[in-house]
């Protein structure tokens, strides 16, 4: 396989390709021309067996007429001769197929007939009266020996020929059927035989008409009918009729042996139907013809006629060949432009995968630098990772230092709060006595108003020595009377003078009595009240005070709890920048996890550096390959002299040597830098 | 006893402010506690008015009003009822001091000219630590008889 170039192989691949895509492609429209031939055989086929339905249905009539004609009462009545020739003449114009309708008595004797034919013809009757009692017709329909299929009985049917009886009245050959019934008098016995001739024309409508229905679709066909032995009943072709008119040759009718001359109505006769080509001996052409016998359910038994629809081959299939010789044209067409444009593509590439092959050698070369780079960065990313390791380590230990301290801080809060708190039990106790002392102000407030209460009964006692006064004054007033009435009395008026006076004395020392007294309880109202007012003055002061000093103890309750709830806040913030200060230690521990996974991967990354120039050189030789590749080995020793000297020149070689000698003492010094660093880390 | 007071006389002392004055005990009718008078409009300011003492309405008189002592006493003033020429009249003294028995020896007759009529002052009388001025009370209320006089008729 390296013998041959990249772009032959390429041209023979995309042939193989074309070629198996038009085989399937041709295999595909194959079977859909198939199937579509199938649907016009189908078509015709089922052509025949509709003409074949319909005939049968319009003959299922005509065999009943005759039995209906020889239900008619007056047809019994041989003696009324007129009277039935009127009603068969009626029943002629009625239907418009007999040419003839005729009745004969028991022993074959004319009795009546129409005088008129199915074209409004007249018909000589004198050349129809006969006896009648040879024919087979007679004889049949008299002996009850009825032409019989599955639906139909009671009828004589003869099959279509050039009718003696018509063509006698008619003067000329009429092709025709006859349909013969016997006819019954009331107490049914056969009294005579009626016979209906009928014009082959009402086969021949049918056909006519289906042959356009057919031509509407855009095919000209000719439709021919054969009886059970092969024989033609009757064939309808307007191409070489030269014209839609009915005719009936002598000579063919009901003689010529189609059998012998085309398999197809073998096969009819054999009772099989189908499509299939055969060679059509009057018109030289090749032709499709659909056949198929009459449904024998509902048709006579023993007729077997069958039905075919004939047209051109090349009118059935037209589009359909002409499809397939276009498909082939094309076909082939396509495989020569394709596999020019292969060749084409396939030089291009390979042009271009030389131009890139040169490339991809430059290309290594420039990767061999590149990797010296490599080592050398690596290293001292390894060096500094030490130097980071360091630095992190010492990190960690300031870290746990300030944790330490924070937590120090933080018992020293929580103490102080503890005093905080201690300190304002104290101030709310203060609070408490305070209040108590208020109470027993309150309590020596009390006294005060009992004291007040006995100033008010000392100046009830000093009302009442205004009372004695009140009597000492009358008193005084009475002995100064006495005094005077005495004096008026003269001598006798003495001793009571001296009582007078002795009275008035005594009021005096009681009157003097009470002003003491009086003297002495406002000495001690006085005195109470002076008490009263220094006491109101001192409670009123001490209440003051004691007032003040509540309201202090609770100012400074208040300022311990701020104090408490700050050192609160100053307890959290420990907690919250504890928490912190772990964090960040157990960050910084993954910091040196890191780094150390980076010294590691310094380490791999020198490894894959040394690897890396290892593959550069295999990547020379991978490009060398590729140009024998694509140019085969025929022409490989020419092309690799411009390459070789380009790509392995000695300076070259140095380069690489040199790389690795570096990459190996790179790699010892970062087995020396490891140690150093686990030596620090323990 | 009785001859003890046989030749003394007996003189009431009655107090006026600061000063003591007495006058002769039978001058007096009856001593009687201080009625409010019915101002009677229209006469001296000495003159208080009348009041009712016992069915009899009598003129009243204010000896320190007489006697230019306008200042009010502390004391609750007595009536001492006089019998007049006139006829009754009351006259208001601050206090009835006592009854004193005096000898006429002693009292030291001595004429001054001044508020009192001279003929009313009938001189004055030491009496223990204090200077007794001796008034003879129906003279001294006679002066305003005539007063007293019209005051009648008006009634009647």
């Amino acid at each position: 396989m390296k013998k041959i170039s990249l772009s032959k192989k390429i041209n023979g691949l995309s042939f193989l390709v074309i070629l198996l895509t038009g085989v399937i492609a041709y295999v595909q429209f194959k079977w859909t021309n198939d199937s579509l031939i199938k649907k016009v055989h189908e078509k015709f086929q089922t052509d025949a067996e509709m003409l074949g339905n319909n005939i049968s249905t319009v003959l299922f009539e005509r065999y009943y007429d005759v039995q209906a004609f020889a239900s008619n009462k007056v047809m019994s009545q041989f003696q009324n001769k007129e009277e039935i020739m009127s009603s068969l003449n009626t029943l002629v114009g009625l239907y418009g197929v007999y040419d003839v309708l005729m009745v004969v008595d028991a022993a074959g004797n004319y009795v009546s007939s129409s005088n008129v034919d199915s074209f409004g013809v007249k018909v000589d009757t004198a050349k129809l009266q006969k006896n009648y009692a040879e024919t087979e017709w007679f004889k049949k329909s008299m002996a009850g020996e009825f032409t019989q299929g599955k639906m139909f009985n009671g009828s004589y049917m003869e099959a279509p020929h050039f009718d003696p009886v018509t063509s006698k009245a008619s003067d000329k050959p009429v092709y025709g059927t006859s349909f013969s019934a016997p006819i019954k008098n009331e107490k049914q016995q056969i009294v005579g035989v009626i016979t209906a001739r009928a014009n082959f024309k009402w086969i021949g409508k049918i056909i006519a008409g289906y042959h356009k229905g057919i031509q509407s679709q855009g095919y000209t066909t000719s439709l021919t009918l054969v009886d059970g032995t092969g024989k033609l009943i009757f064939d309808y072709d307007p191409e070489i009729q030269k014209g839609e008119e009915f005719k009936y040759n002598e000579k063919e009718l009901g003689k010529l042996d189609l059998a012998k001359e085309y398999l197809v109505v073998n096969k009819v006769n054999r009772g099989s139907k189908g499509a299939e080509y055969f060679f059509h001996n009057q018109k030289k052409a090749e032709h499709l013809v659909g056949f198929a016998p009459f449904d024998h359910t509902h048709f006579l038994d023993g007729l077997n006629w069958g039905v075919m629809v004939s047209l051109p081959k090349t009118m059935a299939l037209g589009n359909i060949q002409s499809n397939e010789i276009n498909f082939i044209i094309g076909l082939f067409a396509s495989l020569v432009l394709c596999l020019s444009l292969a060749f084409i593509i396939a030089k291009f590439i390979g042009r271009s995968f030389i131009a890139e092959s040169s490339k991809l050698t430059d290309a290594s070369l420039a990767s061999h630098q590149l990797s010296k780079v490599l080592f050398e960065s690596s290293d001292s990313v390894a060096s500094a990772t030490v130097e980071q390791s360091a630095g992190i380590q010492e990190s960690v230990s300031a870290l746990s230092e300030m944790g330490s301290m924070i937590s120090q801080t933080a018992s020293s809060a929580k103490t102080s709060m503890d005093s905080a708190q201690k300190m304002n039990n104290k101030a709310k106790e203060g609070e408490h006595i305070m209040e108590e002392m208020m109470y027993s102000f309150r309590s020596i407030q009390e006294a005060n108003q009992q004291l007040q209460k006995i100033s008010l009964i000392i100046q009830e006692v000093s009302k009442k020595t205004n009372i004695i006064n009140d009597i000492v004054f009358k008193t005084q007033l009475l002995s100064f009377n006495a005094s005077i009435e005495a004096a008026r009395a003269g001598q006798h008026g003495k001793g009571f003078a001296v009582v007078a006076e002795e009275v008035g004395n005594l009021a005096k020392v009681s009157g003097s009595a009470a002003k003491d007294i009086e003297l002495m309880l406002q000495d001690s109202q006085k005195q109470v009240q002076d008490i009263l007012d220094s006491l109101h003055q001192k409670i009123e002061k001490s209440s003051t005070v004691s007032n003040q000093a509540v309201s202090n103890f609770k100012d400074i309750s208040q300022e311990i709890e701020i104090i408490v709830s700050q050192i609160r806040g100053i307890t959290d913030a420990c907690a919250q920048q504890e928490l912190g200060v772990q964090q960040t230690s157990t960050a910084m521990s993954q910091i040196d996890i890191a780094t150390q996974k980076n010294s590691a991967t310094a380490q791999e990354t020198l490894g894959a550096a040394k690897r890396l120039a290892d593959e550069n050189t295999k990547l020379k030789d991978i490009s060398s390959n590729i140009y024998s590749l694509i140019n085969g080995l025929a022409t490989h020793a020419k092309k690799v002299e411009i390459v070789q000297p380009k790509n392995q020149s000695p300076a070259d070689n140095q380069t690489v040597i040199n790389l690795q000698d570096s990459m190996k003492s790179l790699l010892n010094k970062r087995g020396s830098g490891d140690s150093k660093q686990n030596n620090k880390a323990s | 006893m009785s001859e003890l007071y046989e030749d003394k006389e007996r003189y009431l002392v009655y107090r006026l402010k600061d000063e003591l004055y007495a006058s002769p005990l039978l001058d007096f009718k009856e001593v009687i506690e201080y009625i409010k008078p019915k101002l009677v409009p229209n006469m001296p300011e000495f003159f208080s008015g009348m009041i009712n003492l016992k069915g009899l309405i009598i003129g009243v008189i204010d000896l320190r009003l007489k006697l230019g002592i306008h200042e009010a006493t502390l004391h609750k003033p007595s009536m001492l009822v006089c019998e007049t020429e006139a006829g009754l009249l009351a006259a208001v003294v601050d206090k009835v001091e006592f009854v004193i028995y005096v000898t006429p020896s002693d009292i030291q007759d001595l004429k001054i000219e001044g508020k009192i009529q001279i003929d009313c002052l009938k001189g004055f009388l030491q009496h223990q630590d204090n200077l007794i001025t001796i008034i003879d009370i129906k003279k001294f209320v006679s002066t305003i008889k005539d007063l007293n006089k019209d005051l009648q008729e008006n009634i009647a």
